[in-house]
């Protein structure tokens, strides 16, 4: 009887000292979790900064940004001219940006490690050389002033033509002027010849300039790419995917509403509604399939594209870096996207 | 088995250091944490704010030189040196900025914030700088070179950021791309905005803790009053508790869960007070018990040894103290021999049977042995103790039964003798007894003998009241005729009477009214002697009393020429309690006595004097001739008369027996002192209505007052009045019926002298009636005592009668008594009129019960 007592208290007292065990590991338990949550909070990226200048090729990107498709985790920040969306790039004020591929060159020569992860637009290269008329042709550029944006895609533009007439640069006075410069300098009489792309050459063509050269005389790709620079990859790999997204739905949107498209974006071109036919079919925006494609890093036709450039832009002085003649191709994020 | 180590003194010392109360601790443990807090919280939040300015400052580090980069690029590209350098100089207006300079690709200034450095090279503009700095800068100046990338940076100490952007510079106008890269360098100083910050954070910081604090001082507060005090409360309670102290109460009372275990503690503190209360009086009632118990008590334990024994067990063992027994072998001690000295083993020792069996065991053959060797019969119960089941001892009660050994001999021997002497006394208690009864049976004969008597005179007092009152009725009807006629002769202008004739007939109305008063104090005094006066209290003051009394016996006094006076004084004021008819009564006759009993030119004062016991006594003096010693005795027996000269002193001699049981019946008492030639003074003495409640005595109905003596006293002065009776057109007729002839008579020769009266007679009931229905007259005249049916009977009739019963009746009766009165008005009659009666009163009876019947036409 005493020893069933005894016995009895044994285990109450276990049962007890069990509960209270219990009853520590579970403030313990619930300490620690509101510690660790606490403590556990994501870590705050901002929104990826994709730098562009207006180029009809990448004009679904605002469209994007327009139709709502690209959130509040992309910003698009709008720069007059490549030479400044470069410059940003540079400074890290930008990490993203729509660039040509000789541009994207010139970046990678500047030291900047850049991949690319999309293939904007595949249309062959479209700037023009235009004149007040006196000089008709590239050859009769010589001891001329030529306005160019030399940082830019143009200044290659400039070399190649020049080149092609068998002239060099230094054959030429050249008068540096950024895009948005052109038409003043070329009305006021400062430049002899613009080296111009769309949607400028439009409006120039319109005030009587006369066109000398067109970049359909070279048979180089010069397709319009997406850079991102490679160590703030790993961090807006999120924010790249609903860029991507964005683009192709807007692509997709362009297709099928080709009016409204159209409606839009002439606000943002500033051209009569009228050319944005025209205008659109200066660009080629590569699908899906087609950009895994061009984006295959073992046999890419950009590969091959960015050597000749590469090699054109060495002999212009263009790129003064040794070995900065390729350029990183990043197709994981494509793959990685639905279909 | 392991003791544990004890503590030495200094680690003790050091661990009760620790064990605050928690008043003390709870408070210090938030003032800590409020502490640490602060701290912590000044440390981080600086960090934070640091972190933030150093990002801020970055930030805006870049956009600044991203502009100026795109600036001074444009400039060099244009070859606008100049303006490169006011872009550079302008920088010094932003007072944060400490460098501010251009360096070209050979690294010397070609622009900077200060124009004297223009054309430094860097090596000398870092050459002031410390070490550190002098490398930082270099290093972020080549890498910025290198990279071609803008690149900023913060001090290692967080003091300053800074930037180095590299600047493209178009050397000649054929480039396309520039050739020159220069570098823009500019650092500024945060401990401005660091110092401005770290204040805002303190201020933060500062402001919580104090919050904290604050909260930390509400908490103990609150803490110490509902919790830490309540429970200090708790805690000395108990210690209270525990040391014995068993009126320790908490006081804490409230709702919560201390509060419920303070009430809990209370309950239990006074439950465990109430038992213990119980218990010490139970312990001392046995105690009390014990000691005073006649009987030897004793207890074994469970082996047999003494536990306890009481005062009586001592002395019936012949011990001196209980030590001599407690802790010893009961046994041995004095059950260890039998009667007869043999041995009494212990195994047959019947008190530890009860152990043994545990039952109760009584013996009464057995023997205790004292302390010097004697041994003694007892009779003896062991009840055993048990506790759980199981006999832990026992209680022995003893007593010595020598002497009832002895007595129940001696017992035998007296119920033999007390038979005996028995028989003999109920033989003597027999013949007592017969003596007894033949007594009792005598004295109940006698009683009854006496209560017969005593009957009998009952009644013979009552029947001779009633005689007299039945006397003094049969005595007013024939008055009522000699007095009548008298005022008719004395009166009657027709017939004027001689000197002589008019000196008879103002004899014979003295001496009849003398009758009348007469007749009229024997009925008082049968009605009293009856048992049939009531009185009727009221408090009145005794001032008034006298003076009305003293204003009606004015013209008696003025007769004898007597002088009065009230004397009464201020105490005439004080209230008596006095029925006020009977004390006029009584006034009345002391002073018509002092007045008619004094000599000429006399006086007759009226006192009054307070009495011990609550009375005031009334005293009348006169100064006559004193009342002789012989007279004195009888003064208040009736019919007792100081002179026989009725002439000059009237009266009945019953006035004074009347006075003195009125007096009586007011529960006051009358007395008189008397000195022959001198004066008497009589007095009465009555009840202060200050002093004592309102007599009892029945309330009369107040028609009773109204038919008092005044009306039964015949005042008529014997002139009839002639011209003042009214007069009507035609005669109005007065029916009278009464069998009484000489009545009838007077009627007549009363209502003749009226010309506008007629009487109609009646000499019986029946007639009366009759003449009623044929004549209809205005007033009926109707005696009472009626031959063939009485008054009320004819009232009745008359009554019944349509034609008669509006017919005013005038009741003319000798009964006189008040209750009459009284029956006679509740019967419907419009006057009651005593006979005799005077005649004016008589007609005015008349005229009013005319002027109240039927329409009259006044002439």
């Amino acid at each position: 009887m005493t020893r069933d007592r005894e016995g009895e208290g044994v285990t109450s007292r276990h049962r007890a000292r069990g509960g209270a065990r219990l009853r520590v590991a579970a403030f313990a338990l619930f300490s620690g979790l509101l510690f660790g949550l606490s403590g556990c909070h994501e870590e705050e990226v901002g929104a990826l900064r994709v730098g562009t200048n207006v180029w009809p090729g990448y004009e679904p990107l605002y469209l994007a940004r327009g139709l709502n498709y690209l959130g509040h985790r992309v910003r698009l920040v709008e720069y007059a001219s490549a030479t400044q969306v470069m410059r940003a790039f540079r400074n890290g004020a930008i990490d993203a940006a729509a660039l040509t591929l000789d541009e994207s060159l010139q970046l990678i020569d500047h030291g900047q490690n850049v991949e690319v992860v999309l293939v904007m637009d595949q249309a062959p290269a479209a700037g023009s050389i235009v004149t007040h008329g006196k000089r008709a042709s590239v050859a009769a550029l010589k001891g001329g002033r030529v306005g160019v944006e030399g940082t830019a895609h143009e200044g290659y533009l400039l070399a190649r033509a020049l080149d092609q007439a068998g002239l060099s640069v230094d054959d030429v006075h050249i008068v540096p002027l950024t895009a948005e410069e052109h038409e003043r300098a070329f009305i006021e009489g400062r430049v002899d010849a613009v080296v111009t792309v769309e949607p400028e050459r439009g409006r120039l063509l319109e005030l009587g300039a006369v066109p000398v050269w067109n970049s359909a005389e070279i048979p180089d790709p010069m397709p319009g790419l997406m850079v991102v620079r490679s160590e703030a990859l790993p961090r807006y790999r999120h924010h790249l995917k609903t860029l991507l997204d964005g683009w192709f739905r807007a692509v997709r949107y362009l297709h099928e509403y080709p009016d409204d498209a159209a409606e839009r974006m002439q606000r943002r071109l500033r051209v009569p509604l009228e050319t944005m036919p025209g205008l659109l079919q200066t660009a080629v925006y590569p699908d899906r399939n087609e950009n895994l494609r061009l984006l295959d890093d073992t046999d890419s036709p950009l590969h091959r594209a960015a050597g000749t450039v590469a090699g054109h832009m060495t002999a212009y002085r263009l790129m003064v870096r040794e070995g900065a003649t390729g350029v990183r191709l990043n197709a994981a994020l494509l793959k990685d996207m639905r279909p | 088995m392991t003791t544990p180590r004890k503590p030495d003194g200094r680690a003790r010392r050091l661990r009760d250091a620790f064990k605050l109360p928690l008043r003390v601790a709870v408070p210090l443990v938030l003032l800590v944490f409020a502490g640490i807090t602060g701290l912590y919280g000044l440390r981080h939040y600086t960090d934070i704010a640091y972190h933030q300015v150093e990002e801020m400052s970055l930030r805006g580090l870049r956009v600044d030189m991203d502009r100026l980069q795109e600036t001074l690029e444009f400039l060099l590209r244009e070859g606008n040196l100049e303006q490169v350098s006011h872009e550079m100089t302008a920088l010094a207006s932003d007072t944060e900025l400490l460098e501010g300079y251009l360096l070209d690709d050979w690294g010397e200034v070609v622009a900077g914030t200060r124009l004297d450095r223009n054309g430094v090279s860097l090596a000398e503009m870092l050459g002031s700088a410390r070490e550190a700095d002098r490398e930082l800068r270099a290093g972020v100046v080549e890498r910025a070179l290198d990279s071609l990338s803008g690149i900023v940076y913060v001090t290692p100490d967080g003091s300053r950021v800074g930037g180095a952007y590299p600047v493209f510079w178009t050397a000649a106008a054929s480039e396309l791309r520039p050739s020159r890269v220069g570098v823009l360098f500019i650092e500024k100083d945060l401990s401005a905005i660091k110092a401005a910050e770290r204040g805002r954070v303190e201020n933060q910081v500062l402001r919580t803790s104090a919050f904290l604090v604050l909260l930390a001082g509400g908490l103990w507060l609150f803490f110490d009053y509902a919790v830490t005090r309540r429970v200090a409360r708790l805690v000395g309670a108990t210690s209270r508790l525990a040391r014995g102290d068993l009126s320790a109460r908490t006081g804490v009372s409230g709702r919560d869960e201390i509060g419920r275990v303070a009430i809990a503690f209370d309950r239990m503190a006074e439950q465990l007070q109430q038992s213990r209360d119980q218990l010490v009086e139970s312990e001392a009632r046995v105690l009390l018990l014990l000691d005073s118990a006649a009987e030897a008590i004793f207890g074994l334990d469970a082996d047999g040894y003494c536990t306890f024994c009481n005062p009586a067990c001592l002395q019936a063992l012949g011990l001196e103290h209980a030590g001599q027994m407690l802790g010893r072998k009961v046994h041995d001690l004095m059950h260890h021999s039998h009667m007869d000295g043999t041995p009494h083993p212990e195994d047959d020792c019947r008190i530890q049977q009860a152990l043994r069996t545990g039952q109760p065991v009584h013996v009464d053959d057995e023997v205790f042995w004292r302390a010097d060797g004697t041994g003694f019969p007892v009779e003896y119960w062991s009840h055993p103790i048990r506790r759980r089941g199981r006999a832990m001892g026992s209680v022995v009660t003893f007593l010595d039964i020598t002497n009832r050994k002895r007595a129940d001999d001696a017992l035998r021997k007296a119920k033999q003798e007390l038979e005996q002497r028995v028989e003999e006394r109920t033989g003597e208690l027999t013949d007592t007894n017969r003596r007894l009864t033949a007594e009792i049976v005598e004295r109940e004969r006698v009683e009854l003998a006496l209560m017969q008597a005593k009957e009998e005179a009952e009644t013979a007092n009552q029947a001779k009241s009633e005689f007299l009152s039945r006397m003094s009725h049969e005595l007013r009807t024939p008055m009522n005729a000699i007095l009548g006629f008298a005022q008719i002769l004395e009166s009657d202008p027709s017939e004027p009477l001689s000197d002589n004739q008019s000196e008879s007939v103002s004899e014979i109305l003295r001496a009849g009214y003398h009758l009348l008063e007469l007749i009229n104090e024997v009925l008082d005094l049968s009605r009293i002697e009856a048992g049939r006066m009531d009185m009727s209290f009221v408090s009145m003051p005794v001032g008034e009393a006298v003076s009305e009394a003293l204003h009606l016996v004015e013209p008696l006094a003025d007769q004898f020429r007597v002088s009065l006076y009230d004397r009464t004084g201020a105490l005439g004021e004080e209230n008596i309690w006095v029925d006020p008819t009977r004390m006029r009564q009584v006034l009345l006759n002391l002073l018509s006595n002092a007045v008619k009993y004094n000599l000429p030119e006399g006086t007759v004062s009226v006192y009054c004097e307070r009495r011990p016991e609550g009375m005031l006594r009334v005293t009348v003096e006169d100064t006559g001739e004193g009342i002789a010693e012989s007279q004195q005795r009888r003064l208040f027996q009736p019919f007792t008369r100081l002179t026989d000269d009725y002439t000059r002193v009237g009266g009945t001699g019953i006035g004074l027996t009347i006075t003195r049981r009125l007096t009586e019946l007011m529960y006051g008492h009358i007395g008189f002192e008397s000195s022959a030639g001198v004066g008497s003074r009589f007095f009465v003495d009555l009840l202060l209505a200050d002093a004592h409640p309102m007599p009892e005595g029945p309330l009369q109905p107040e028609a009773v007052d109204g038919a008092e003596p005044e009306t039964v006293t015949a005042t008529g002065t014997g002139s009839v009045p002639t011209g003042s009776a009214p007069t009507y057109n035609g005669r109005r007729t007065v029916l009278y019926i009464e069998d009484n002839q000489a009545n009838m008579e007077l009627v007549r020769r009363i209502l003749e002298r009226r010309d506008d009266l007629e009487l109609v007679a009646a000499d019986s009931a029946g007639e009366g009636l009759r003449a009623a229905q044929a004549r209809r007259p205005d007033v009926v005249l109707l005696d009472i005592g009626l031959p063939d049916l009485d008054g009320f009977e004819v009232l009745r009739r008359l009554r019944a009668a349509q034609s008669t019963q509006d017919v005013p009746v005038l009741a003319f009766s000798g009964d006189t008594l008040p209750e009459d009165v009284a029956r006679g008005m509740e019967a419907g009659f419009f006057r009651y009129l005593p006979k005799p009666t005077s005649i004016d009163v008589l007609l005015e009876a008349i005229d009013e019960a005319l002027a109240v019947n039927g329409p009259l036409t006044r002439g």
